[in-house]
C-alpha cells in the first residue's frame, strides 16, 4: 500500500502522460502529419506505453513499498527523464504542422534525401522561426537515446526509417526555392559527421604543419577552430556537387545578405573565405576551354556568368586575409585556419575529399555536361513551361532537382523579363511581385517533378 | 477542328519551330491512359490543392464593394497529400487544379469536360470551360457535388478531359496581359475587373435616388487591376 504523498506523485505523472497523449493523438489526425511524422508520433505512443506500464509497476510492486523515499523518489525520477526526452520530441515533430514549409518542397526534397542517405532515409520540413538553416537527424538525436533508455522497461519502438532529417528553412526565405540549394550544404555536414573521427583526424593532421602556438591548450584550441572552418568548406564543397553554379548563386545571395563578407566565428569562416574556395571549384569544374594565355573559357549560362564575373573579384585570394577580418576567434587560431586553407595541397584534398563523397553518396555529382544540357531547359521556362520534363530522342525524360534549380536560377538572373511582359502592370513594375509569381512557379516546379518522381516509382517504370 | 488524341500527343512531343507554337502539357503521368487512341481528348489529373470557402468570414461575396483575397479571408487553402483524398460533400464548392501544366500556342484553344465516370456520381467539375491561345499555368477546376453521396476525390486521379482545337486569326497576336497568365494556383478572381467603374457609379447614382442606407461600406475607388480578357474565365 503507498502513502497518500506516494500516490499522489503518481497520479500528477500520470495526469502529465495523459496530457501528452492528448497532443500525441491531436498531431496523428492533423491531415499535415507526413509518413516520417506518423512513425515518430507511433514511437512516442509506445515509449508512453512502456512508462505508463513503469507506473503500474511501482503503484503495484511489493519492491517499491518496500523503498524509502530517496529510492522511491530516483526510481520515479528515472522515468521522469524520459518524458522530458519525448516531449521534446513531440514539440519537435510538430514543428512542421505548426511552422509548415512550402508543401511543394517536400517530395523532391525527400527524394535527393533518399538519393545520399539510402532508401531508409526520411524528410521533415518546416519553416524556421530563425534565420538560418537547421537540420537535426531525430533517429540519431533523440530515438536512439529514449530508445535505449527504455529498453529496460520492455519498451518495443515500431520499425521505421533510420534517419529523419528536420530541417528548417529560415523563415524569411521560406517560399523562396532558390535559395533552398543551401540545404546541400547541411546535408554536407551529415555526411561528413557519418566519417566524422576519420575526417577529423585528417582534417587535424592537416592543420598541424601550420601551427604557430607552444601552449598544448592553445594547439588544441586552434585545431578546433580550423577544423570547424575546414569541414564547413568541405559542406560548402559538398554543396557545389550536388547543385552545381546553382549553389554558388544561393550562397552569394543568401550568406551575403545575412552576413557581413568578412564577418567570422569559431564555427564559421568569413563567407569571402568560403566563396573564395566555391568559385575556384566551380570554375575548374565548369571550364569549357582554356587558350593558350591560360585565360578560360566558362560553360556558364550569359546570366549566372555575369553574376560571377561581378563577384570573382571581391572573392580573390587577394582579398582574403585576417586583417579585415571581424570575429571573435583568436588571431592566432585565425592565423592557423587561414594558413590551412590558403595551402594549394589542403584545398585540393578537401575538394577531393567533397567529390568522393558526393560521388559515393549521391551517385553522381553535378558535372559541366549536366549543367549544359539543362541550360537548354531556360528556353522552356522562358515560355512559362515549368522544366519538368525533357525530349530525349523522341522520348520524355524527367530532369533532375539541380538541373531545375540551375536552369530557374539562370532565368531569374536575366531579370524575369518574360513574366512581367505577359501580367498587368501592377505585377510587372513591382519587383518584388514579380518574384514572388516567379517563386510560385519554381515551387510548382518542383511539386510537379517530385510527384513525376514518384508516380514513375509507384509505377515500376 | 478538334484534335484526336494521337495529335495532341504528337504536338507536345513535337520540337516546338518557334516560341509561338509551342504546345507542352506537362507532366504527362501517363500518355497510354490519358490520351487514348481513337479518342478526341487528354484526360487531366486532379492537382493536391484545394480552395475551400469559408462561410464564417464573410457576409457576402460582393466584387463591387472591396473585392476580398480569397486567399486570406474567403477560403481555406488545403492540401492534400498524394495517397490521401479530399471528402466533397453534397452541395459543397471548392476549387481546385489540375496536375497538368498547359501551355497554349497561338493556334490552340481547349475547354474543359467533365467525364462521364464522375459525372454519374453527381460531380460537376467546370464550369468556366474556355481555355484560350497563349494560356500559361495549370487550370482552375470548380467542383461540385450535386449528389446526395460524399465523394473522395484522390489527387492524381483522372478528374475531367481536355478537347484542343484549332484556332483561326490573326498571326501577328500577342499575348494578352492578364493576372492568371503562369498561374501555379488559381488565383483571386475579379469577376468585374472590366466593368467596376460602371458599375460603382450606377451604385452611388442607385443609392442617392432612392435615399437608401448602403448595406456594405461604401464603394472605394476602382484601383483593382484591371486586365484585359482574361484567357480562361
Amino acid at each position: 500500500m503507498l502513502s497518500r504523498v506516494r500516490e499522489h506523485k503518481l497520479s500528477s505523472i500520470e495526469e502529465r502522460y495523459h496530457a501528452v497523449s492528448d497532443s500525441l493523438a491531436r498531431l496523428r489526425a492533423h491531415p499535415a502529419v507526413k509518413p516520417a511524422s506518423m512513425y515518430v508520433l507511433r514511437f512516442i505512443d509506445a515509449a508512453l506505453s512502456s512508462l505508463r506500464a513503469r507506473l503500474t509497476a511501482v503503484r503495484t510492486k511489493e519492491s517499491y513499498s518496500s523503498m524509502n523515499d530517496y529510492e522511491f523518489d530516483s526510481a520515479l525520477m528515472l522515468s521522469g527523464r524520459y518524458f522530458d526526452k519525448i516531449v521534446i520530441l513531440l514539440d519537435e515533430v510538430a514543428r512542421p504542422i505548426h511552422y509548415p514549409a512550402p508543401p511543394e518542397l517536400h517530395q523532391s526534397l525527400t527524394q535527393m534525401v533518399k538519393g545520399i542517405f539510402g532508401d531508409t532515409g526520411d524528410l521533415l520540413l518546416f519553416s524556421e522561426p530563425g534565420i538560418n538553416y537547421t537540420i537535426v537527424d531525430l533517429v540519431e538525436k533523440r530515438l536512439i537515446d529514449i530508445r535505449i533508455g527504455l529498453n529496460r522497461y520492455d519498451f518495443q519502438p515500431p520499425a521505421g526509417p533510420e534517419r529523419i532529417f528536420l530541417v528548417g528553412l529560415p523563415s524569411a526565405e521560406s517560399d523562396q526555392a532558390l535559395i533552398h540549394c543551401i540545404i546541400a550544404h547541411e546535408f554536407g555536414h551529415k555526411v561528413w559527421d557519418e566519417s566524422d573521427v576519420l575526417i577529423r583526424l585528417q582534417l587535424s593532421a592537416s592543420v598541424k604543419p601550420f601551427m604557430y602556438l607552444d601552449k598544448e591548450e592553445e594547439q588544441v584550441a586552434a585545431v578546433e577552430v580550423a577544423t570547424e572552418w575546414l569541414l564547413e568548406l568541405a559542406s560548402d564543397l559538398f554543396g557545389l556537387y550536388i547543385f552545381g553554379p546553382a549553389y554558388v548563386c544561393a550562397a552569394i545571395h543568401y550568406a551575403t545578405a545575412v552576413t557581413a563578407l568578412d564577418e567570422a566565428s569559431k564555427s564559421h569562416p568569413p563567407t569571402r573565405v568560403r566563396l573564395h574556395l566555391l568559385f575556384g571549384l566551380m570554375d575548374e569544374m565548369y571550364t569549357k576551354s582554356m587558350n593558350e594565355q591560360g585565360g578560360r573559357e566558362f560553360a556558364y549560362g550569359p546570366n549566372m556568368s555575369q553574376l560571377f564575373d561581378m563577384w570573382r573579384p571581391a572573392v580573390d585570394a587577394s582579398r582574403l586575409g585576417i586583417a579585415q577580418m571581424s570575429s571573435n576567434v583568436d588571431e592566432r587560431y585565425a592565423r592557423t585556419a587561414f594558413a590551412a586553407i590558403r595551402n594549394p595541397d589542403r584545398v585540393k584534398e578537401l575538394r577531393s575529399m567533397a567529390r568522393g563523397l558526393a560521388q559515393e553518396r549521391y551517385g553522381a555529382y553535378y558535372k559541366q555536361e549536366n549543367y549544359v544540357r539543362d541550360m537548354g531547359l531556360v528556353r522552356s521556362i522562358r515560355n512559362f513551361i515549368p522544366p519538368v520534363q525533357f525530349l530525349n530522342e523522341g522520348k520524355s525524360e524527367l530532369t533532375s532537382v539541380p538541373g531545375i534549380l540551375n536552369a530557374c536560377w539562370e532565368y531569374y538572373l536575366g531579370g524575369l523579363e518574360q513574366f512581367g511582359s505577359v501580367l498587368p502592370a501592377t505585377i510587372s513594375s513591382d519587383r518584388f511581385a514579380l518574384s514572388a509569381i516567379f517563386n510560385e512557379f519554381v515551387l510548382k516546379t518542383l511539386e510537379l517533378s517530385g510527384l513525376a518522381g514518384q508516380w514513375r516509382e509507384a509505377n515500376g517504370s | 477542328m478538334i484534335l484526336s488524341a494521337d495529335k495532341i500527343r504528337a504536338r507536345v512531343e513535337a520540337a516546338p519551330t518557334s516560341d509561338d507554337d509551342w504546345f507542352a502539357i506537362t507532366p504527362v503521368l501517363d500518355w497510354t491512359t490519358q490520351a487514348r487512341p481513337g479518342t478526341s481528348a487528354i484526360n487531366v489529373r486532379l492537382g493536391t490543392r484545394f480552395r475551400v470557402p469559408r462561410r464564417a468570414r464573410l457576409d457576402a461575396l460582393d466584387h463591387l464593394a472591396a473585392p476580398p483575397s480569397l486567399e486570406s479571408v474567403y477560403a481555406d487553402d488545403v492540401r492534400v497529400a498524394v495517397g490521401d483524398y479530399f471528402v466533397l460533400h453534397p452541395r459543397q464548392f471548392v476549387i481546385g487544379e489540375t496536375v497538368e501544366w498547359f501551355r497554349f500556342p497561338r493556334t490552340l484553344a481547349g475547354f474543359v469536360s467533365g467525364r462521364s465516370s464522375w459525372g454519374r456520381e453527381g460531380l460537376i467539375v467546370a464550369t468556366a470551360i474556355v481555355v484560350h491561345p497563349f494560356y500559361a499555368g495549370v487550370l482552375a477546376l470548380e467542383l461540385t457535388n450535386l449528389g446526395e453521396i460524399p465523394v473522395k476525390l484522390y489527387p492524381g486521379c483522372q478528374i475531367a478531359q481536355l478537347l484542343i482545337h484549332e484556332v483561326d486569326g490573326d498571326p501577328s497576336a500577342k499575348i494578352p496581359l492578364s493576372m492568371f497568365m503562369a498561374s501555379a494556383f488559381p488565383r483571386d478572381p475579379d469577376p468585374l475587373s472590366h466593368d467596376r467603374k460602371v458599375l460603382q457609379e450606377f451604385r452611388r447614382s442607385f443609392l442617392t435616388t432612392t435615399n437608401l442606407p448602403p448595406t456594405s461600406a461604401p464603394p472605394p475607388p476602382a484601383t483593382r487591376v484591371t486586365a484585359s480578357p482574361a484567357p480562361r474565365g
